[in-house]
């Protein structure tokens, strides 16, 4: 069947609410930039997914990578690969609908996707992020699915854990080879990982003989991202603690400094997304709250 | 191997044989005859080491490595240890250093946020080149 002929994610019948993520997982996202969610996808659906992506949703591979056909972007999602018996079913998973609805809201536009191939000889992918620099408090996500397992030396994403909030352009950070911390991906089959769509990332070089796959997915949140998550658990001040302790961690690669502002990033995003604008990481927002006006630069010329 | 029929007549020098240049791999073309000229004894080695501030002593927290005897990749997240703890270290192992990002004061509404690696910190050394071999 021709993919724009399939009926949508959300025709078939209802399964009832998806299990939504937690507040740490949702902290652990505004840190890292990303959630991991190991073999995710039952068996039967990888087979199915591998064999979509490997002969280019039903048409014969040109071996050009991501497929020529998408979508037309800035629609709901619901409308697009409801009858793809591999990548549709993997978006229909109760699960993977709990995590999209989470963090975008339910039935999100489809912004593209496009099929990641990693193949033998290839050279790694320049470290970059994803379409151009993003000035939003918004933001996108960008699902990666690895329907084949991923080990290692076998091209796996490279991960850059905490860089979302970095405002570069593209591939300008090309120059970056390796930073500490960064994260080399092994995956088992069906494993899913969830981006903010400003981490830096990148393909790696295969030493293995076969190709590696990997479906990539980014949608748009059609709602304000505020409380879409079970966000009931923050009643719990333990909760809120573990919030705050996901949010002050710093990762290898960040400058002394730099990290302290990074906190302030996860601060705000964590404020707007909880609606609790009084939320505070070491207090950061609030000391420079705090008799905020006037400025200095409003006495100094 | 040179693509135009200009550059398909000139003498290109490469490295030694097994070599391939990040250059060959990033798919760029071979460099014409006014650059090749006569053989150099010698080839940089280009270190970018990036620190957890401004101090040559400070943590190495991300590191490039740019060859140009072609025997190094170039390659993006292929080592997971940084080559010296600091950029102290590097002068100790010898390399020399040959630029630092300056220091810039925040922009005026931009002060807390993020973007590129503040203390980036280049260093190179001269190695001997590799058994040549004449492309014609």
């Amino acid at each position: 069947m021709n993919p724009e002929q399939w009926p949508g994610v959300g025709s078939g019948p209802s399964r009832g609410a998806p299990p939504l993520l937690s507040s740490t997982q949702v902290a652990e996202l505004v840190a890292a930039g990303y959630l991991r969610f190991d073999a995710l996808v039952p068996a039967e659906i990888n087979d199915a997914a591998s064999e979509e992506l490997r002969t280019n949703f039903g048409e014969p591979s040109q071996g050009l990578g991501p497929i020529s056909r998408r979508f037309a972007p800035g629609r709901p999602l619901s409308g697009y690969f409801g009858g793809s018996p591999g990548v549709g079913r993997m978006l229909a998973l109760p699960a993977v609908q709990g995590i999209i609805q989470s963090l975008v809201g339910p039935d999100p536009f489809y912004d593209h996707h496009a099929i990641h191939v990693r193949r033998p000889g290839e050279p790694s992918q320049p470290l970059h992020a994803d379409a151009v620099i993003d000035a939003r408090a918004a933001f996108d996500i960008q699902l990666m699915y690895y329907p084949e397992a991923v080990p290692a030396r076998g091209g796996g994403t490279l991960l850059v854990p905490g860089s979302q909030f970095r405002q570069v352009n593209e591939q300008e950070i090309a120059r970056y080879q390796n930073l500490a911390g960064q994260v080399q991906l092994e995956c088992p089959a069906g494993t899913v990982l969830v981006l903010h769509h400003g981490l830096w990332h990148c393909g790696r070089r295969t030493y293995l003989d076969g190709e590696r796959y990997m479906f990539k997915l980014r949608l748009n949140p059609r709602v304000p991202q505020v409380r879409l998550w079970a966000c009931e658990d923050l009643e719990d001040e333990a909760v809120v603690e573990q919030v705050r302790s996901i949010l002050e961690r710093p990762f290898p690669w960040y400058e002394g400094a730099a990290a302290r502002l990074e906190q302030i990033q996860r601060a705000a995003l964590f404020r707007r997304l909880s609606g609790d604008d009084t939320f505070q990481v070491e207090y950061w927002l609030g000391r420079l709250e705090n008799q905020a006006h006037p400025r200095l630069d409003e006495l100094v010329p | 191997m040179p693509t135009s029929p200009e550059a398909s007549q000139a003498t290109v020098i490469r490295g030694g044989a097994g070599t391939v240049s990040p250059l060959e791999e990033a798919g760029t073309s071979a460099p014409s005859s006014w650059l090749a000229g006569a053989p150099a004894p010698t080839r940089q080695q280009v270190l970018v080491l990036y620190l957890a501030n401004s101090s040559l002593a400070s943590r190495v927290v991300g590191w490039s490595i740019y060859d140009g005897t072609g025997a190094l990749s170039a390659e993006t997240g292929e080592h997971q240890e940084p080559p010296f703890h600091t950029g102290l270290d590097a002068l100790c192992a010898g390399w020399r250093l040959i630029g630092a990002s300056p220091l810039v004061a925040a922009q005026q509404g931009a002060e807390y946020r993020t973007a590129f690696q503040r203390f980036e910190f280049f260093f190179e050394r001269l190695v001997a080149a590799p058994a040549q071999e004449v492309v014609s």
